[in-house]
């Protein structure tokens, strides 16, 4: 290729690394939670977005923000 | 005389033919070279220059340019010409196809076809006429290497010889062999007798698909076993300019537009990639299109020269392609795609070879000094691609089927109504597909347990095992042993809930057992680079020094590794129903 460019999914594990460093620093054991779902849901938004144009924390937000909605509809996360 | 073209050597008003079997004819003949000048009489003035003649050819953009084709005697002048291009203010082009190919394309002598030589020497005549030639040529060929304890090494005193198809292995001292064209390594090279030796390579093709590569480029296997792949889909692509009297230029002082970082972050990606769905699934299918990348450049006519010249097809990544004359790149490719088709039914090796070419042909789009390359065209590909299989997912969600994973050219597939899917995808695509179906598949996650594209492994329904990213080549030999060894045993399951999760467990008791009392030093042993290595108490040494002992702590602990990495993906076994 003529030009070389970062690893996306790299960069998504980046910034996912700085939300749970945060999660570590701060006493929210929710919020860790649902960063925790958050990451496991990444790569199927990743998939999903692909072929769009975003960047690494709108999808990282587009993930947290399908764990909130799925507690407000069910009360919970669910694992 | 009859024969196959084997090599020629050129030499004075003259090249010399080798046929098969070692046999010599000399052809009259010069050699062309063409200049882009306003002074040919001082070209003319090399002792070499044989005569010279004005002709109109194109270049890329389709603007008309007058060139020289100056007729030497002796190739080598070829060289001292084309040094001084830059002193004396002219500029040499269409080195490519090479000189000796050009020499030989005008006397009808391609490599390793059959022809007819006049025993003066006059003519040659192709004895095989047509363009799609598929027969082999039917000479002797062969491989050769020597190995020492830890496999093959440039000293080793034995011997390993793959003469056509047949194998041959034996003590070195007793090697004797004559063949057309040899493919050898170290002390074996010395008992070798061969028209072309090959001694060093860098197309990662064997001897027979560096047969075909030369068959397919008409140029002599000397001029390409040292070559990129990259150069070999580059003769291909000058031939077809050449053909039409389009300048191959030497240089290509093609630059990119000017774009914004936005623009640019909505099209330098890659192919679309859907990360799989861990666990395991029964009955499913994985879904390919043949030569995707290639495929789409000949449909889309993708070419440097096609591609924003006008907008006959305009793109949403603000590129545009001009179908109004067919690209040099496509047509190329066209031919190679079909050739490809047919030597997978009759040779698979020689299919192999022309599908690295293929495979080459989309990423060299994008080198900066690819002759007939664009970082447009490249982008085009690519936006295509992706296109092609969201659209091939939208399909199979149509149908009914679940995607449980894709990536740039193939899905992974289940569901009831997947042979109806496949047609409708083929005719909206316009592009062919090739269905495989697995008894199972199961998809493993990254250490991290991610999930991770392309790391399966799946059980075809004729009992073959897929097994993508799980073994590599860097491995210690006792840890690649084990893992075939467990590929083996999940092949035994016809269902995902029949793979013996007990029988694993016992084979890496066997493999512990293995590790601690092995007898055989070459168990311990792992390539890097192409180099052998072992890991001793202190640290890694290279096998060739000598076995020396091992660290049996590394390899118990790669194993168990290993074992945890399959462990984990079948523990965590979701078998999806």
């Amino acid at each position: 290729m003529g030009r070389t460019q970062p690893s996306f999914t790299a960069a998504i594990d980046a910034e996912l690394e700085k939300l749970f460093r945060l999660a570590n620093r701060l006493d929210y054991p929710c919020f860790r939670d649902v960063i925790l779902e958050a990451s496991r849901r990444v790569r199927y938004f990743q998939s999903a977005l692909y072929d769009e144009v975003t960047d690494p924390q709108e999808i990282l937000m587009l993930a947290i923000i399908s764990v909130l909605a799925e507690m407000s509809c069910n009360g919970r996360v669910r694992h | 005389m009859e024969g196959y073209v084997i090599d020629a050597i050129p030499s004075h008003k003259s090249v010399i033919l080798v046929l098969d079997n070692f046999r010599r004819v000399k052809i009259r003949t010069t050699f062309p070279i063409y200049v882009k000048t306003d002074k040919p009489e001082i070209i003319a003035q090399h002792p070499s220059v044989l005569s010279y003649e004005e002709e109109m050819w194109r270049d890329l953009e389709g603007r008309d340019l007058k060139l020289y084709r100056f007729e030497l005697s002796d190739i080598n002048a070829y060289n001292y010409i084309k040094d001084k291009s830059r002193e004396w203010g002219y500029e040499v082009v269409n080195e490519l196809p090479t000189v000796l190919a050009q020499a030989l394309y005008r006397l009808n002598a391609y490599p390793f076809r059959k022809v007819r030589v006049a025993e003066d020497g006059s003519k040659v005549e192709l004895i095989e006429e047509e363009e799609g030639y598929i027969e082999f040529p039917k000479i002797k060929y062969a491989t050769v290497i020597t190995t020492d304890w830890y496999g093959p090494s440039l000293k080793g005193k034995e011997f390993v010889a793959k003469v056509n198809d047949e194998e041959i292995r034996g003590r070195i001292e007793d090697l004797d062999l004559k063949v057309d064209v040899a493919e050898c390594y170290g002390l074996a090279c010395d008992k070798v007798k061969a028209s072309v030796k090959i001694t060093s390579k860098k197309a990662p093709v064997s001897v027979k698909g560096l047969i075909e590569w030369s068959l397919i480029s008409k140029t002599p296997i000397r001029e390409l076993y040292n070559a990129t792949i990259g150069k070999a889909l580059t003769i291909n692509e000058a031939w077809v300019a050449f053909k039409r009297k389009v300048i191959v230029p030497s240089v290509v002082p093609r630059v990119e537009k000017m774009r914004t970082i936005e623009e640019l972050k909505a099209v330098d990606k890659g192919g679309l990639i859907l990360f799989p769905k861990l666990g395991c699934y029964d009955d499913v299918y994985q879904v390919d299109f043949s030569s995707m990348y290639p495929s789409l450049i000949v449909k889309y006519n993708i070419s440097a020269e096609t591609v924003d010249r006008c907008e006959d097809i305009v793109t949403e990544i603000g590129h545009s392609i001009c179908l109004k004359e067919k690209g040099i790149v496509p047509e190329a490719l066209e031919w190679l795609i079909k050739r490809k088709r047919e030597l997978k039914r009759v040779d698979k090796e020689r299919a192999e070879a022309i599908k690295w070419i293929l495979v080459a042909s989309f990423g060299y789009l994008g080198y900066r000094n690819s002759k007939f390359g664009k970082i447009e065209a490249y982008e085009l590909v690519t936006y295509f691609a992706r296109k092609t299989l969201r659209r091939a997912i939208d399909l199979a969600e149509e149908f009914g089927l679940e995607v449980l994973h894709g990536i740039i050219d193939s899905l992974i597939v289940r569901g009831e109504r997947v042979e109806e899917f496949v047609k409708s995808v083929e005719e909206d695509t316009g592009l062919s597909l090739e269905v495989e179906k697995m008894d199972w598949v199961l998809f493993f996650s990254s250490r991290e347990g991610m999930p991770y594209p392309m790391r399966y492994l799946g059980r075809l329904s004729n009992g073959e095992m897929k097994v993508k990213g799980l073994v590599r080549s860097n491995m210690p030999n006792v840890i690649i042993d084990f893992l075939n060894d467990v590929v083996k045993v999940m092949a035994k399951a016809r269902r995902c809930e029949d793979i013996d999760l007990d029988e694993i467990r016992r084979l890496r008791d066997e493999y512990r057992r293995r590790i601690i009392s092995s007898k055989d030093p070459k168990d311990y042993v792992l390539w890097i680079k192409d180099k052998p290595y072992v890991r001793g108490v202190n640290g890694f040494y290279r096998a060739y020094e000598g076995y020396n002992g091992r660290d049996v702590y590394y390899y118990l602990n790669y194993l168990d590794r290993e074992y945890e990495v399959i462990l984990s993906a079948l523990n965590g076994l979701q078998v999806a129903r």
